[in-house]
């Protein structure tokens, strides 16, 4: 039996919205996990009929985060540092795209696919040399050092994200721009920046995701607790009680949420930037 | 270029450019500063830690201790032995199977959120989620998910009857891997439906209204107008996250640590545990230099079609 | 977090600028501005913990130190072996802290450790004087490398009220009988024997090793030389086939546990044995757990060879890359003196045994559930009997080898002999490397 443009097209959303469907539970399954656990009491959460919703919920496990544990300073050490490194991100990524899409110079073709290879090694074997080095230029400890080792990172994948937005701009609006009188850099922070805001937004959203995320880095740089952010602090204050599972599933709960929010506030942008950048490479 | 399109000409009479002028427009020092920090950082952060690891891979060291030299005692020692090899096995086949279930739920997931609805913005947040909870987390919560006792897969499957009870998700040996498989699909494919949704939009809607005065299904433009376009974003996203799959070793250490008898073990978390747990860092460097020839070629392969478009 | 950067030529030059410098702003000579690094690694009892704490904090005090130049840190046994490779190799590792057995060995061998044969003649002094017991270990290249801190006990801790059940009034006494028991007890998803074998030290070989020593199997020889592959080695690990595979008294997830693995399921009541250092028993304490009274402390069962129980010993260590040697030699001495050391004990619940025989006469250890435990500690012998730890065993130990060909009997099939000759193997070539005899 074959179908008419019509059915078929109907069939094809019909089946996409069960897809979606599934999809959605799939994705929100455990986070519902999550949430359920984070409001139980240690009775609930261990017994041998667990329970799918709290029958008696209490917000204890939050308590108990807030104020027995360093939580809020782990969760203000992750924002420090994701946003300082998203700042800079911002900067190198945008200059360096820059120099490699319009700059004709020797070597730049070598150097634009180097920036790839710099993804090769896993941050588990760098990260003795580059406690080693971080600790020589002072750095160790602090959350400036975390955020120039998250630097070598982001800066390579936003740059490369960027060089992709950057090649979509036609280049004759610079090169009226120059006729004009008006300088290279002139040109990079008048014409060309301005234009590539959803570009921006992704790179923006790409470090800060990033440098929220990564564990070993932050886990071996940084000892103090004053400094220390989410992905470690929380694994490591827990580990030793036995019943952790209700304030370490609070903690997960809210360290989710920034990187949501900045993406929720991005979101227009992403698709666009991304469009231009993902599909020219 | 002519004298107007060139700003380093001298302007009206007589007027040579300022050493300020001359900076911001000769174009080999402008892009000598623009790299400069970049290339400051990748080399401090990234380059000399490489040369540095590979170095370590042909010397005996444990932390502390002074270094030894042994030349290639450390890569004939992996070569021979039945344990590397499985390993090496098993991070193929992990890197492989991970990167093809989150390629075919993220295509679909795109394809799905690409059709018109109502609450779309919704749907996509939520879908994106995932990506947004940091690994470790992710990996944490699924521990908690995959618990034998009192987790949430046990407890639905145990409540509907499939089970009798509980089973252990990640000690088994038939299904730790998946185990371990679906937490990765679960907070990486995000990555690939973001870009394919964006490699999706940008495909000219008219080439799809011309298909159809044609009179093409459904199927048929899928396969001739959508797959084709797509080849790129593909090809780059696909690239991407082999690299980030193959060398994480959060997920794996978290959930398994490479249990039962290294059948979820994969190269990255094996190199770990040699430098940690055995503090020998030349052996362990090793193990991460065997996968970087591996890397490096699958990487020139996908990008030779890609970056010969660019010099156009 | 949106950056305007389309405002004004100035900020693109500020921003260079700064992108430029960033790196260097903060270069400094390297120098710590604590006096005094102490790792504290927790111990399953958060009073205990905190007590420890504030002890370091008095004598910091008490030094004239300010509270900044102290710096306490609570580092997780798991996340010590990757924290003290980092530090060792920058130079930079504690001054104080607590040193287990394999740690003593390597870190020992390594050279990293100061001679602390003052503070523990002066722990001698003390009346009763000291489990001498703990020393020889600790005897490394002419110096007491470490200061023993206590006598953690192996002892079963044994659900009495679900053996009763079963008909059994006592933990039965060899492992053939055990298995009978476990089998009336475990009603999935209740299991009788939380018999540790995940991948991670300590805890899953001193599982294997209390059966494999019952029927008269060991590590190493009285020589120090590998002696794995023995009859009584392929027994137990026949015998541990028949646990987890067959009879299925065993969760199958215990695979996949780390060292916490049995704590957790015992303290939630899904296990009714588990053998552990008394961290569980001073857990169940600490929480006020239901299963409190109907928990007894047993010696494990035994076999042919005998009925063994095991303790080992752990140490306070002050590393000698400490800028202030003396000071940190005093924490170990201030942690130490009987009146600070007594409490500390007290507090941790049992979880250690005290250094100084004499405080065993504290009414605290009279509770009838450590009647069985004091008996263990009186015939325990080292994990590694008749031989002792040195750098190869402590790499064995610590990479979990003879555990992983456990596991390949257990899940991929392996016979059980050609599992415990793989294993001789491995430890040979372990040994062999490593330039200790064989």
């Amino acid at each position: 039996m074959a179908l008419t443009q019509k059915q078929s097209k109907t069939l094809v959303r019909g089946v996409g919205g069960v897809i979606l469907f599934i999809l959605i539970v799939w994705t929100l399954a455990p986070l519902y996990w999550m949430l359920v656990t984070s409001l139980k009491n240690n009775t609930e959460i261990y017994s041998a009929d667990s329970t799918f919703w709290p029958v008696n919920p209490t917000l204890d496990n939050y308590r108990t985060l807030f104020q027995k544990t360093n939580f809020l300073i782990y969760f203000r050490n992750s924002l420090i540092v994701a946003a300082v490194t998203t700042f800079f991100s911002l900067i190198l990524s945008a200059l360096g795209a820059y120099a490699l899409t319009r700059l004709r110079f020797p070597g730049r073709k070598f150097f634009a696919r180097a920036l790839v290879y710099t993804y090769l090694m896993p941050s588990s074997l760098l990260f003795i040399p580059l406690l080693i080095i971080i600790r020589g230029i002072g750095l160790q400890n602090s959350l400036e050092g975390l955020v120039f080792a998250y630097l070598g990172f982001t800066v390579p994948f936003c740059t490369w994200l960027l060089m992709g937005y950057f090649m979509s701009i036609p280049i004759e609006l610079e090169e009226s721009a120059m006729i004009d009188g008006c300088s290279r850099l002139g040109v990079l922070f008048r014409i060309v920046l301005p234009l590539t805001v959803p570009a921006l937004a992704v790179v923006a959203f790409f470090s800060f995701t990033l440098s929220w995320n990564e564990f070993i880095y932050a886990s071996v740089l940084v000892a103090d607790t004053d400094v220390r952010t989410i992905p470690t602090g929380i694994p490591n204050f827990i580990v030793e009680d036995v019943f952790f599972w209700g304030p370490m599933m609070a903690s997960t709960l809210i360290s989710s949420l920034p990187p949501l929010a900045v993406y929720f506030v991005f979101q227009r942008f992403l698709i666009t930037g991304l469009t231009l950048g993902a599909v020219k490479g | 270029m002519t004298d107007a399109a060139n700003p380093l000409a001298p302007r009206g009479p007589n007027k040579q450019p300022t050493l300020w002028e001359y900076i911001s427009n000769d174009v080999r020092t402008l892009a000598f500063l623009f790299l400069l920090p970049t290339v400051l950082v990748l080399t401090i952060v990234v380059l000399y830690p490489f040369f540095y690891a590979l170095v370590l891979s042909f010397q005996d060291k444990s932390p502390g201790v002074p270094a030894r030299f042994i030349g290639l005692k450390n890569y004939v020692e992996l070569l021979s032995d039945n344990d590397f090899q499985e390993i090496f096995y098993n991070t193929v086949w992990y890197t492989a199977v991970a990167v093809s279930i989150k390629f075919i739920i993220g295509l679909t997931s795109a394809m799905v959120l690409n059709q018109k609805r109502r609450f779309n913005n919704v749907y996509r947040t939520i879908l994106f989620v995932p990506w947004a909870v940091p690994t470790v987390i992710a990996s944490l919560i699924w521990l908690w998910v995959y618990n034998e006792f009192n987790g949430l897969l046990n407890l639905v499957l145990v409540d509907l009857g499939f089970l009798e009870y509980g089973t252990a998700w990640l000690a088994e040996p038939k299904l730790a891997m998946w185990s371990v498989i679906a937490v990765v699909v679960w907070n990486g494919t995000p990555f690939y439906t973001m870009h394919f949704l964006a490699g999706l939009q940008s495909i000219p809607k008219e080439l799809y209204e011309a298909a159809e005065i044609d009179g093409a299904g459904e199927l048929h433009k899928f396969w001739h107008i959508t797959i084709p376009s797509m080849a790129p974003v593909f090809t780059i996203t696909v690239m991407l996250s082999t690299v980030f799959t193959s060398t994480s070793i959060v997920v794996v250490n978290i959930l398994t640590n490479g249990a039962p008898a290294n059948v979820t073990q994969i190269l990255p978390n094996e190199s770990f545990s040699i430098t940690i747990e055995a503090g020998r860092m030349g052996l362990g460097s090793a193990i991460n230099m065997v996968l970087f020839p591996f890397l490096v070629v699958f990487i020139i392969l996908l990008t030779r079609r890609l970056l010969s478009k660019e010099a156009n | 977090m949106i950056k305007n950067k389309y405002t004004r030529r100035q900020f693109g030059k500020i921003g260079i600028a700064a992108g430029l410098t960033a790196p260097f702003i903060a270069t400094r000579a390297y120098a710590r501005d604590t006096k005094l690094v102490f790792w504290l690694q927790p111990n399953f009892n958060k009073v205990a913990d905190d007590l420890l704490e504030a002890q370091a904090m008095d004598y910091a005090r008490s030094k004239g130190l300010s509270d900044s130049e102290i710096s306490i840190e609570k580092v997780p046994g798991g996340e010590v072996a990757k924290r003290m490779a980092a530090a060792l190799e920058v130079g930079s590792p504690p001054d104080v802290t607590r040193v287990n057995e394999t740690n003593m060995s390597k870190w020992g061998a390594d050279g990293h450790l100061m001679d602390l044969t003052s503070i523990v003649d002066g722990m001698r002094a003390v009346e009763g004087g000291i489990n001498e017991g703990s020393i020889p270990l600790a005897s490394i290249d002419g110096g007491i490398r470490g200061a023993p801190m206590g006598i953690a006990a192996n002892a079963a801790h044994v659900r009495a009220d679900k053996f009763a059940e079963a008909g059994y009034d006592t933990l039965p006494e060899t492992w053939e009988e055990f298995i009978e028991a476990a089998k009336k007890v475990t009603k999935p998803p209740f299991f009788a024997y939380g018999m540790a074998l995940g991948l991670t030290p300590y805890d899953s070989l001193g599982d294997i090793l209390s059966v494999v020593t019952a029927y008269g199997g060991s590590m190493v020889d009285d020589q120090n030389r590998p002696a794995f592959e023995s009859d009584g080695a392929v027994e137990a690990f026949k015998i541990i086939n028949q646990m987890y595979n067959i009879d299925k008294i065993i969760p199958r997830g215990t695979l996949s546990w780390d060292n916490a693995g049995n704590n957790k399921a015992f303290q939630t009541g899904q296990i009714a044995y588990a053998l552990n250092p008394t961290s569980i028993y001073s857990s169940l304490i600490a929480n006020e757990s239901p299963f409190l009274e109907s928990t007894v402390l047993e010696r494990p069962p035994g076999g042919p060879a005998g009925r063994f129980s095991t303790a080992s010993v752990d140490y306070y260590g002050v590393f000698k890359a400490s800028p202030n040697q003396e000071l940190a030699m005093g924490l170990v001495e201030h942690f130490m003196k009987p009146e600070n050391y007594g409490q500390f004990l007290l507090e941790a619940g049992g979880r250690y045994l005290p250094i100084y025989p004499s405080q065993l006469e504290h009414p605290f250890w009279q509770r009838p559930a450590f009647a069985g435990l004091k008996e263990a500690a009186k015939t325990a012998r080292s994990t590694f009997f008749p031989g002792k730890l040195t750098p190869a065993l402590s790499e064995i130990v610590n990479r979990s080898m003879v555990v992983e060909e456990v596991q390949n009997m257990l899940v991929k099939g392996k016979d059980p002999a050609q599992a415990v000759a793989d294993s001789q193997k491995a430890m040979v070539e372990v040994y062999t490397r490593l330039g200790e005899p064989v």
